[in-house]
């Protein structure tokens, strides 16, 4: 992996912003809702974007891939390199080529994702035949529909082909659109909350197949998460977002071992576990993410945070550098410390 | 195992047999326990009939005029009695319903596709063009549909093919608000994003996905049209402002009894009730319809 990070990065965003101005009824203001966001993804890399709900992923998800612009009340600034071109500066119909060859996305609700009226099988050949209208003969575009859907774990195609949306279960719907993105053959996917809608069975084939198709195809994913499970089975690297910004970022390994950021270590504690004893109390986070209309001054995780200080209050951390890891926090070298401690001594008790 | 031999069997059959054999459409099945939408689908049915064969339900001749048989009662000689001229009125309904329901079907097909074209493309394109375009139509709906369908048929000949056109322009407004509403609905949902972001073409995302989601309302509003352009139709032609001649016409004749209705009401009557029983009718079916297609709205 450690090379892979080395070698340029296929994704690069730099300095997103997305605001929204509110209507004039309302204020007219300007909300923040994504603010100054940098992460890279390097080729055949999963990173995970994590966070609870309100944090700004899934609007930094559809950033990448254009899909804010069409709302005018919405303000979308920075850059988003992909392969050295800036999606953010392309025109629509440059954009429009670049999506689904160079970048797809799946959806948190696969059955709303796909066109009710349609069968799946045209929906699959309408991704795989956009660019030059029908390319080769109808008996050849089903023979490809049904190769790329048997490269996402559907076994009965020509049966599937054949169906509508709602005749099939959430997770088929799910691997249909996962071949639906694949259809341009894309170097990264964006997941936005890929397996939320799924029960847990299933959530883990399409985990499985999301990485299978990362190993064997060099597919880049961006996940967006809420689960951190999820998170430390699929991350090579992690992204905390809070409040709009990104306030840590570290390799998927030493993010789990040892957040730099409090917030980070929150959301990690907040997940049961089935090797710590019956005695421990699972800890929540106190509070929720604070409304991007009324973010507090100073770091925006001061008022839930354990750890606050007087300087939290006054001004915001920058995201700085931590050994490999980078936290936006006044005392993360603190809470790294802690972290670490706390870690050696699971690992002498266990 | 058994089932599993089944399917592999139903797979082997040829496509037509399974398009046969496949469980039908909830629109198409009979209608249990709905006695009024069987009533009003026989009645429509009959009219269909009336329509598709006069001559089989009304003799060859509805227009031959008999000075002896005037003004003859329903249920003597003749089954809906005779109009001043001694021709049946029986057989004018008969006759009158080929007109009536071509100007009510294809005044609604010109006027709702021209309707759902204008609504769909403001709704899904947006824009300064489609902000123009609504206003216009909200100041046409201001008016009652038989206004708007007499200002433009006032401008025109009286033929049948302008009478068609008259009523299909009334039809317009209606179809352009409800199915701008339905694009706009359309156009937000999730598979809209999806395909765009596997690179679809606008174009090619309105025509394979928003219009399409589209139809169901379109369709429902269609035959609930049906009923209002056939009143507008006897309308125009009870205010002098059908076709005129040639063609048998219900609001014609609702006219023509008008100055005998105090004694001989059968004449006005019948046409009347033909008109508002059919209309009855059709919303009935139109209404089903909606249930059937559209079944998060009922």
């Amino acid at each position: 992996m450690a090379d892979d990070r080395a070698a340029p990065s296929l994704l690069s965003v730099e300095h997103l912003s997305v605001s929204y101005r509110t209507s004039s009824r309302s204020g007219g203001e300007h909300v923040d809702l994504v603010r100054d966001v940098s992460f890279g993804v390097g080729r055949g890399e999963i990173v995970c974007l994590v966070g609870e709900s309100g944090s700004g992923k899934t609007l930094t998800g559809r950033a990448i891939l254009g899909l804010l612009r069409r709302n005018a009340r919405m303000r979308v600034s920075g850059s988003v390199w992909l392969d050295g071109r800036d999606l953010a500066a392309l025109p629509e119909r440059e954009l429009r080529q670049v999506r689904g060859t160079g970048v797809s996305m799946i959806f948190q609700d696969p059955v709303a994702a796909l066109d009710p009226v349609i069968r799946v099988g045209h929906q699959v050949a309408e991704a795989m035949t956009r660019r030059d209208g029908r390319r080769g003969s109808r008996r050849a575009v089903v023979a490809q529909v049904a190769d790329l859907l048997r490269q996402v774990g559907i076994t009965d195609t020509e049966q599937r082909m054949q169906q509508f949306p709602h005749e099939i279960s959430g997770g088929m719907c799910q691997r249909i659109l996962i071949a639906i993105a694949l259809a341009g053959n894309p170097s990264l996917l964006v997941a936005d909350e890929p397996t939320t809608a799924l029960d847990v069975t299933i959530q883990a084939q399409v985990l499985d197949l999301l990485a299978s198709l990362c190993r064997e195809r060099g597919l880049s994913v961006l996940l967006i998460t809420h689960d951190m499970g999820v998170a430390a089975r699929m991350a090579d690297r992690v992204l905390v977002m809070y409040a709009g910004a990104i306030v840590e970022q570290a390799p998927a390994g030493d993010f789990f071992a040892h957040p730099a950021h409090p917030y980070g270590l929150g959301l990690i504690r907040a997940v049961p576990r089935i090797d710590t004893g019956p005695a421990d109390r699972l800890s929540a986070i106190p509070g929720s993410v604070p409304e991007a209309r009324s973010r507090p001054a100073g770091c925006p995780f001061h008022p839930r945070c354990p750890l606050r200080a007087d300087v939290c209050e006054q001004e915001e951390p920058e995201l700085l550098p931590l050994g490999a890891q980078h936290a936006a926090c006044h005392r993360s070298a603190e809470v790294l410390g802690a972290a670490r401690s706390l870690w050696d001594s699971e690992a002498s008790v266990g | 195992m058994s089932a599993q031999a089944e399917v592999a069997e139903d797979r082997r059959q040829p496509s037509l047999r399974r398009w046969l054999d496949r469980p039908p459409v909830r629109a198409w099945r009979v209608p249990h326990g709905r006695p009024l939408v069987i009533l009003a689908a026989l009645f429509l049915l009959l009219v269909l009939g009336w329509a598709a064969f006069p001559a089989v339900f009304a003799g060859a001749n509805p227009t031959a005029v008999n000075p002896l048989a005037a003004l003859q009662p329903p249920l003597h000689r003749y089954l809906l009695g005779t109009d001043q001229y001694g021709r049946s009125v029986y057989a004018e309904l008969v006759y009158g319903a080929r007109p009536a329901l071509e100007v009510g079907v294809l005044s609604t097909l010109l006027g709702g596709a021209a309707g759902s074209v204008i609504g769909i493309l403001g709704g899904y394109l947006g824009g300064w063009a489609d902000l123009l375009v609504m206003r216009l139509i909200d100041i046409l709906l201001a008016l009652p549909g038989l206004f708007l369908a007499l200002i433009f048929i006032a401008a025109l000949p009286p033929t049948l093919t302008n009478e068609i056109l008259a009523i299909g322009i009334a039809t317009v407004p209606g179809f352009a608000r409800v199915l701008r509403g339905q694009a706009l609905g359309v156009r937000s949902r999730l598979f809209v994003d999806a395909a765009i972001v596997t690179g679809v073409r606008r174009r090619a995302i309105l025509w394979r996905h928003v219009l399409p989601n589209c139809l169901a309302p379109a369709i429902v509003l269609g035959t609930l049209n049906i009923g209002t352009a056939i009143v507008i139709a006897a309308s125009l032609s009870y205010l002098g402002l059908g076709p005129s001649s040639g063609v048998l016409n219900w609001g014609a004749l609702i006219n023509s009894g008008q100055g005998y209705i105090d004694r001989d009401w059968w004449i006005s009557t019948f046409p009347g009730l033909l008109v508002t029983l059919l209309v009855i009718a059709v919303s009935i079916l139109g209404d089903r319809l909606r249930d059937a297609m559209e079944p998060s709205s009922g």
